[in-house]
């Protein structure tokens, strides 16, 4: 699909007057009533931090309260101005965080879900050309079963030595730079359990 | 230097803006093109991907022949003082000790000389031709301007300025900060490029200090988080080494082994004692010792190797935690061939990835019928492929550090899109099931897993909270999580203590977990300024401390160099100021160790010499694949790097151009985040390859145009931009054409392209095999 100028000139206007509200930190009220049917007036905003580079710079999500859970709930992410780190300022990254869950459709303009996302668990056969949708459930018993097969074929207990090593050189883990400090507490604790040293993420590339 | 930090990291460059406003600060970019950051600078200064070491140990001679350099600092806070055994010695591009077979040196042979009782032999006149000062001086004596301008092919008018502007920050009272990223170290050579950047900061006394430092850009919202979490085959958490067989047998010899016997790191029992108690509650560390994984001694595991195993189908099952290595990974077209040697992969991420459809056809299609790896159709890969929908990070919540190591917290503020998950859960997920299969044994090969603790409360979705808590560490009491520890200055090596991560341990002393703090005043003793410290916005690693080493922002006797910079000062009885002291509270500096300012070092100083895999100080190699021969000495390439495709080296003959790979401020990393969004993808939709106004006219290439680029690993194609940004550079005599490509495409997205990384070499550096890059050969014509 090719976005077009034209959509894309629709699409950022329709963002300007959500643009031009901040209620934590300034007072902006002066120039809120003077913008007609501002979206995220009385709307709380609810503090992250930005999940591109390192820097850190704090953003704020304005979400509409009650939005059911399958559709938009998106009114506005815009730079945090308590943050010290960035005071309010956001990159092109990440002045356009909401397209992360929600885009504005090239063919209605209404907003929804960001089609790229994949909502499913999908499951790919060996030698096959696509996709098959599968519930979490058989994902999970299917991946943990294809781990132990392949742990308990290449576990090594003892080296030549007799040193216990308790090592699995078939498995490997990729990834994780992006993920949260509570996740990759998870990771590398079940990776080490499953005797992976093959275990690398973006810090090396 | 290294970084486009206007581009890549564009708030960052703000603070630099705002310096230059208030404080009447000089921005110097040093770059082999003219960037978004060389544009907002008031000196731009061009070298040749790949030389960065001559760059700068023509700086360092410069510094020590007029001793620039910050005299006390270097005396009191540096190993320049420390005399080096006379077994050491340098010639020809080899210190002593190379044995040419292994590729490695027996770096004993640059050991410091020590008195009897085991401490260092130093001379504090700096003055004995044998104290590293002196060494150092020698060393670079052969990186004069002239020879250093022919290899670099920077002006040496442009060469001089940057050289007088950064020594000036010498100055007790001035300082200069460095920031660096993946130009700095995606080379054969980038641990001593990085070095050689600490070692021009602690020359000028610049490490420590408020407006000092060497500052890497992260480039992932977590990699350093992640980073301290050990998702590296090196290290466990907190930066405790993974245990070697041979070196590490059992839990008492890792202890003796891998413990210093000075510096901070004597502690490292207790914080490997209370990792293995957080993952296996119930047994002695002793014992749970032996449930870690043991490498090989001496094998490779790193991104590098793991794709040449898989290559050779010694891997056959693959977590990818939102990684996308085809794009991202060197020599990308091996590493997809690779991956379809896999018995079976489990991709985890929001969007649909090229690895992630690795085995699509969408995946075969290439712009030449260059195929050096074998890529197969999808009719032929036997992988089995999970794909796991993750959600985004604003629709689950937790905790991300920054390049400076502040925690901070990311609250939820809208549901996962359909039933995509948080990863905490799908890793929950897994860990519990993956229990269950091997509940039932009793085999003693399974105990790290029957062992294993796993106790985050009851349903699909772990409690955070209670990750929280093992990653603060608490007392162990009956076998269970007794009350939270202060900080890690309570753990302890007998089993009575458990935390998953010592660095992090503070972060939650008791009721409150810390990195959601969100009061941003910054605050300064009375009659202190602040320095931007924030104290009580969320919370830092180490124990809440925003500078490390900041004992060396005071002098000798522990007053600030700059009382406008002042971090933390003796007042006659204990440490005060603007920081955590980075230092025992009450140590008096005129007493003993009141000087050492490095603690995590054995020595206990910070280390101008210091042994890398390929010598103690740094010294200039040319790039794997390079236009010329090595100007300084006779090793072209770096001496102690793994070759692992000696039979894919371009040559100058078919490949005569220098090829480098960069980012723009629209797209991130491999793309997939970015891609991926409709506003993203407009402002930036096509690869491109960037090229001189000359080069275009001698390739006939215009503007817009579409090229080939190609190198012994494959092809691609891209659109020509034709700018004024790069010029061709005057090396030894010959011009030599740069370019440069964007490396975020994929056959996905609303953006969909060339991957660069088809271009790039499997080579790295000689400490982490970062891969080369960022310097390579290749060569362009029309489409």
């Amino acid at each position: 699909m090719k976005v077009t100028r034209r959509q894309f000139l629709k699409v950022t206007g329709a963002t300007v007057a959500s643009f031009a509200v901040i209620d934590l930190g300034f007072d902006m009220t002066a120039t809120a009533s003077e913008v007609k049917g501002v979206r995220t007036a009385g709307i709380s905003p609810i503090p992250t931090i930005c999940p591109f580079c390192g820097c850190g710079c704090g953003l704020v999500v304005y979400s509409k309260d009650g939005a059911p859970a399958d559709g938009p709930q998106l009114l506005s992410i815009q730079g945090d101005p308590d943050n010290p780190i960035n005071r309010g300022g956001a990159c092109s990254k990440g002045s356009a965080l909401m397209n992360l869950r929600e885009i504005y459709s090239p063919e209605t303009g209404e907003q929804e879900i960001n089609p790229e996302r994949k909502t499913k668990p999908l499951y790919r056969a060996s030698n096959s050309t696509k996709w098959e949708e599968k519930d979490w459930d058989w994902m999970i018993d299917e991946i943990a079963k294809r781990v132990k097969k392949t742990r308990d074929d290449y576990f090594e207990h003892q080296d030549e030595n007799g040193i216990i090593v308790n090592r699995c050189e078939a498995l490997a883990s990729l990834g994780g730079a992006a993920l949260d400090n509570e996740e990759v507490n998870l990771i590398v604790k079940l990776n080490k359990a499953l005797g992976m040293n093959y275990v690398e993420h973006q810090a090396r590339i | 230097m290294g970084s486009n930090a206007a581009e890549n990291h564009p708030i960052s460059f703000k603070w630099l803006t705002e310096a230059r406003e208030k404080r009447g600060a000089k921005i110097i970019s040093v770059d082999p093109r003219f960037t978004r950051t060389s544009a907002r600078s008031d000196l731009y200064c061009p070298l040749r991907s790949g030389t960065d070491i001559a760059f700068m140990g023509g700086m360092f001679n410069y510094i020590l022949q007029n001793k620039l350099y910050h005299e006390e600092y270097v005396r009191w806070y540096t190993n320049a003082t420390f005399i080096v055994k006379d077994s050491f010695g340098f010639e020809d591009g080899l210190f002593t000790g190379y044995d040419p077979e292994k590729r490695s040196y027996d770096q004993n042979q640059w050991a410091f000389e020590t008195n009897e009782d085991g401490t260092y032999k130093k001379d504090m006149t700096m003055e004995d031709p044998r104290c590293v000062l002196q060494i150092m001086k020698k060393h670079y004596e052969r990186y004069d301007i002239d020879l250093v301008c022919r290899i670099t092919g920077t002006p040496k008018n442009k060469y001089l300025e940057v050289i007088e502007a950064y020594a000036a920050t010498g100055a007790p009272d001035k300082t200069g900060t460095i920031m660096y990223a993946m130009g700095t170290t995606q080379h054969t050579v980038g641990t001593e490029n990085v070095r050689s950047f600490a070692i021009l900061q602690l020359l000028l006394g610049n490490i420590g200090r408020a407006g000092g430092g060497v500052n890497a850009l992260r480039g992932e919202s977590n990699v350093q988080g992640s980073t301290d979490w050990a998702l590296l085959y090196h290290i466990l958490p907190g930066y405790l080494e993974t245990p070697q067989a041979k070196r590490d047998p059992d839990f008492e010899t890792y202890c003796a082994v891998e413990t210093p016997k000075t510096g901070y790191w004597v502690n490292k029992p207790k914080f490997i004692a209370s990792l293995l108690k957080s993952w296996w509650m119930a047994d002695d560390p002793a014992k749970s010792y032996n449930y870690i994984p043991k490498r090989i001694d001496g094998k490779h595991y790193e991104h590098i190797a793991l794709f040449e195993a898989m290559y050779k189908e010694e891997i056959k099952g693959l977590f990818v935690w939102g990684s996308n290595p085809i794009v991202g990974g060197p020599n990308a077209n091996k590493e997809q061939a690779a991956l379809a040697k896999l018995d079976w992969m489990v991709a985890v991420d929001l969007w649909q990835t090229e690895t992630s459809e690795f085995w699509s056809y969408k995946a075969v299609e290439r712009p030449t019928d260059k195929d050096e790896y074998g890529i197969k159709t999808p009719e032929d890969i036997a992988t089995e492929v999970f794909f796991l929908p993750a959600c985004s990070s604003f629709e689950k919540e937790g905790t991300v550090s920054n390049s400076g190591r502040w925690m901070q917290y990311r609250w939820k503020s809208a549901d996962p899109v359909g039933d995509s998950k948080a990863d905490l859960e799908i890793v929950h997920k897994l860990g519990l099931k993956i229990k269950e299969l091997y509940a039932g044994s009793s085999r003693v090969e399974d105990e790290p897993i029957t062992h294993l603790t796993w106790d985050y409360g009851h349903g699909d979705h772990p409690d955070i909270d209670l990750i929280a808590r093992e990653i603060n560490g608490f007392t162990v009491v009956d076998g269970k999580p007794g009350p939270q520890v202060a900080n890690f200055t309570k753990l302890m090596a007998d089993g009575t203590t458990a935390c998953s991560n010592w660095i992090y341990s503070g972060c939650y002393p008791a009721d409150e977990y810390l990195s959601k703090r969100r009061d941003n005043v910054d605050t300064a003793p009375p009659g202190a300024k602040p320095i931007g410290s924030y104290l009580n916005w969320s919370w830092c690693w180490p124990v809440n401390r925003r500078i490390i080493y900041n004992r060396a922002s005071a002098t000798p006797e522990g007053q600030p160099w700059d009382t406008d910079r002042a971090s933390i000062w003796w007042n006659g009885e204990k440490w005060i100021g603007n920081d955590i002291p980075d230092f025992g509270g009450t140590k008096d500096p005129n007493g003993p160790g009141g000087r050492n300012a490095f603690i995590m070092r054995p020595e206990e100083v910070g280390c101008i010499y210091s042994k890398r895999n390929e010598g103690p100080l740094p010294e200039h190699y040319e790039p794997w694949e390079s236009p010329i021969k090595n100007l300084l000495n006779s090793q072209d390439l770096n001496p102690a790097v793994v070759i692992w495709e000696p039979e894919k080296q371009g040559q100058t003959d078919k490949y005569p151009i220098v090829g480098t790979t960069y980012r723009v401020s629209e797209h991130w990393q491999s793309g997939v985040m970015t891609r991926m969004q409709p506003w993203l993808a407009e402002l930036m939709p096509n690869c491109f390859v960037e090229m001189s106004e000359e080069l275009a006219l001698e390739k006939d290439i215009k503007n817009g145009g579409k090229v080939i680029i190609s190198t012994t690993r494959g092809d691609i194609e891209a659109l020509a931009c034709v700018t004024k940004r790069f010029k061709p550079f005057l090396i030894d005599g010959n011009y030599v054409h740069q370019v440069g490509v964007l490396w975020h495409f994929g056959f996905n997205g609303y953006a969909p392209d060339e991957p660069a990384n088809r271009l790039t070499p499997h080579i790295g550096d000689a400490n982490t095999m970062i891969p080369e890059y960022k310097a390579w050969l290749c060569d362009v014509r029309r489409a």
